[in-house]
């Protein structure tokens, strides 16, 4: 190959590696956008805010492929020697950038393309997950202890419910979802929380501090893209003891305080959670933030099973 | 086959994150390849040494940019002259030091001295940065970049020849640039799949293994500094001392910005760079941690659970 075409191909090869990027960037966008049978989209790993920026850089790529190839076809066709000064240092900077290991690059900048396409799926295996671990929605220091007498079956109420400031009675309040519980937690009004009701749709999980009807309703939280997903979860505990219909293998569940938990747990069903934030135990006898007094039942997967979290008003 | 599905998963969340900020980056650095004369440069920057390189590292809150797009912006900065010392401030400093990145991390610690934490987070950034750029200039000296200074143009291009001229030098600051972030971001990738975080918090109790640890996460999970505070702010077991570390490091080193700095820098000039700054942020965390030892201590907040996680084994997850 002579220096001319060495030079076409990797020009030609600029512009498609560019285009592709700008159709795989529309087609995320439009995934993120458009659920595809009546499910999120296989490329929807960005919260759902930044996806204009897709958008934008898939229209920016293609006026930048636009150009690239007019601009070199005219400056061949009008001024093959060079033309002016500028246009010759133009010229030459193009002819020196054009060089075989070029397309090495372009056959990089393409592989996670390929790689996605090869891959099934969406959001994160539980190995991945659990690598991570489950961020607790904790107990605020705050709460005041009122007695310490728990028991493994049934832990004891350790705090009073306390009535956030200017609420004249508990019906008023609207119930917490599991994206607000994120946001109190990013937000740290813990006198506020305990006594608020609460409506929470996430996964059911059981850990080793989970009593016979304890259990821990997770939600995988991404605030930008999928790097930085993790697992928040909140303790609840119901009247009756609630059996999830598949998913997770109940033997997990300590059957007495000491004893070690199978390695491996699962993120069961989905499940429809409310009660009230309480101030309980857990199995150990360690005070914990719970849904108490919870009515449980298992719903369909929300439409998007990853929570973003909303930017609300600035702390000043 | 499931770690695959992850581990490509990641990547292209890493890539969509970051592109959009490379081609911004890119497209700035074919605007002032043409439109900006090499000479208003050298006649803006201040005579003074000091001066010039505290103008560098400000220059991100005129020209905010995250630590990817940056790269191009500071290759061509060096391409059209401005001495290195100024061009690497800004490249260290602007990912910390701008409006976005401020009011991003003031969010993500509302609950936790916001001001504090942001105002440690832009010094520490804005110090680190100029010692940093001041000893890569006194070590590589004028080998320490591969890139070839470009002589003033005769003529200034009209309008339409000139757009489209930046957006040619655009396109391919964005290919070379998106290689290699690709190639640094398969590694935090793999890494960011397989680092078990659960090994990393029991390194929380002790000021100088917690530090360690953080500044080590900063290098593996690869964040950008516009989402890196609510990561931070996540590891709640942490001080709030070694969770800066983490903040500061973040922006100026990581597997993928060691991969991009390389089609800017030497290979020796790599090195100054990424011991310095780790010698640096080290060292400023330790002495933070002593002048104001309340931000040195871990949370209190999990103690709860670090008990029941001491009479347990850890679990895990499956879906």
């Amino acid at each position: 190959m002579n220096h001319h075409t060495i030079h076409r191909v990797v020009g030609a090869g600029r512009v498609a590696v560019i285009l592709v990027w700008a159709v795989f960037l529309a087609f995320a966008w439009y995934t993120t956008k458009y659920p595809h049978a009546g499910k999120p989209g296989r490329l929807g790993i960005i919260n759902p805010s930044y996806r204009w920026l897709s958008l934008a850089s898939a229209a920016t790529l293609i006026l930048v492929s636009a150009a690239l190839l007019p601009a070199r076809r005219d400056e061949h066709e009008h001024h093959p020697g060079g033309g002016s000064d500028r246009e010759g240092d133009h010229d030459h900077e193009e002819h020196e950038a054009a060089s075989p290991g070029e397309l090495v690059f372009q056959a990089l900048f393409l592989a996670p393309i390929v790689l996605s396409l090869c891959s099934t799926g969406s959001g994160l295996s539980g190995a991945s997950l659990s690598r991570r671990g489950v961020h607790e929605i904790q107990l605020p220091q705050q709460t005041q202890i009122r007695s310490a007498a728990p028991t493994a079956r049934a832990p004891a109420v350790l705090a009073e419910p306390i009535k956030p400031a200017g609420a004249e009675s508990e019906e008023v309040q609207p119930p917490l979802s599991m994206a607000d519980l994120y946001e109190y937690l990013l937000t740290g009004a813990p006198a506020q929380w305990v006594g608020r009701p609460v409506d929470a749709i996430g996964q059911y999980f059981v850990d080793e501090r989970c009593s016979a009807n304890q259990f821990v309703v997770t939600r995988i939280v991404v605030t930008c893209c999928l790097a930085d997903a993790e697992v928040i979860g909140v303790r609840a505990q119901s009247p009756e003891l609630f059996k999830p219909s598949a998913a997770v293998n109940s033997s997990q569940r300590p059957q007495a305080p000491g004893k070690p938990l199978a390695r491996v747990a699962r993120l069961g069903p989905w499940i429809e959670v409310r009660g009230k934030l309480q101030a309980l135990n857990d199995r150990f006898g360690n005070p914990a933030l719970f849904i108490g007094d919870a009515t449980v039942s298992e719903v369909p997967p929300p439409d998007d099973i990853l929570l973003y979290p909303r930017r609300r008003k600035m702390p000043w | 086959m499931e770690l695959f599905g992850d581990f490509s998963r990641v990547l292209l969340s890493i890539l969509f994150e970051a592109l959009p900020f490379v081609l911004l980056g890119s497209l700035v650095s074919g605007v002032m390849e043409v439109f900006l004369p090499s000479e208003v440069l050298t006649r803006i920057l201040p005579k003074n040494r000091f001066l010039a390189t505290l103008s560098g590292a400000l220059a991100g809150l005129a020209l905010p940019m995250c630590e990817c797009g940056v790269i191009p912006v500071m290759r061509r900065l060096i391409r059209k002259g401005t001495p290195l010392n100024v061009a690497l401030a800004y490249m260290l400093a602007a990912p910390v030091v701008n409006p976005i990145v401020i009011l991003s991390t003031m969010v993500a610690f509302r609950s936790m001295r916001p001001l504090t934490v942001t105002g440690l987070r832009m010094g520490m950034g804005l110090v680190i940065a100029m010692i940093t750029s001041g000893v890569v200039t006194m070590f590589a000296g004028t080998k320490a970049h591969t890139i070839e200074l470009k002589a003033p143009a005769a003529a200034r291009p009209s309008w339409r020849q000139g757009s489209r001229e930046a957006l040619g030098h655009a396109g391919r600051d964005f290919i070379e640039i998106g290689a290699f972030l690709a190639i640094g971001a398969a590694i935090s990738a793999a890494l960011n799949v397989l680092v078990e975080r659960k090994i990393v918090v029991q390194f929380a109790g002790q000021n100088v293994m917690a530090t360690v640890t953080m500044m080590a996460m900063a290098l593996v999970l690869n964040l950008c500094s516009e989402a890196d505070a609510f990561v931070a702010w996540s590891f709640r077991d942490f001080s709030i001392s070694s969770r800066l570390a983490f903040l500061v490091l973040g922006p100026i080193l990581d597997m993928k910005l060691i991969a991009m700095y390389t089609r800017v820098f030497r290979r020796r000039t790599i090195l100054i760079l990424c011991a310095c700054s780790v010698a640096l942020v080290f060292t400023a965390t330790m002495l933070l941690s002593n002048l104001w030892p309340e931000l040195a201590k871990p949370s209190p907040l999990t103690d709860a659970a670090r008990q029941a996680q001491q009479q347990q084994p850890a679990q895990r997850l499956q879906p």
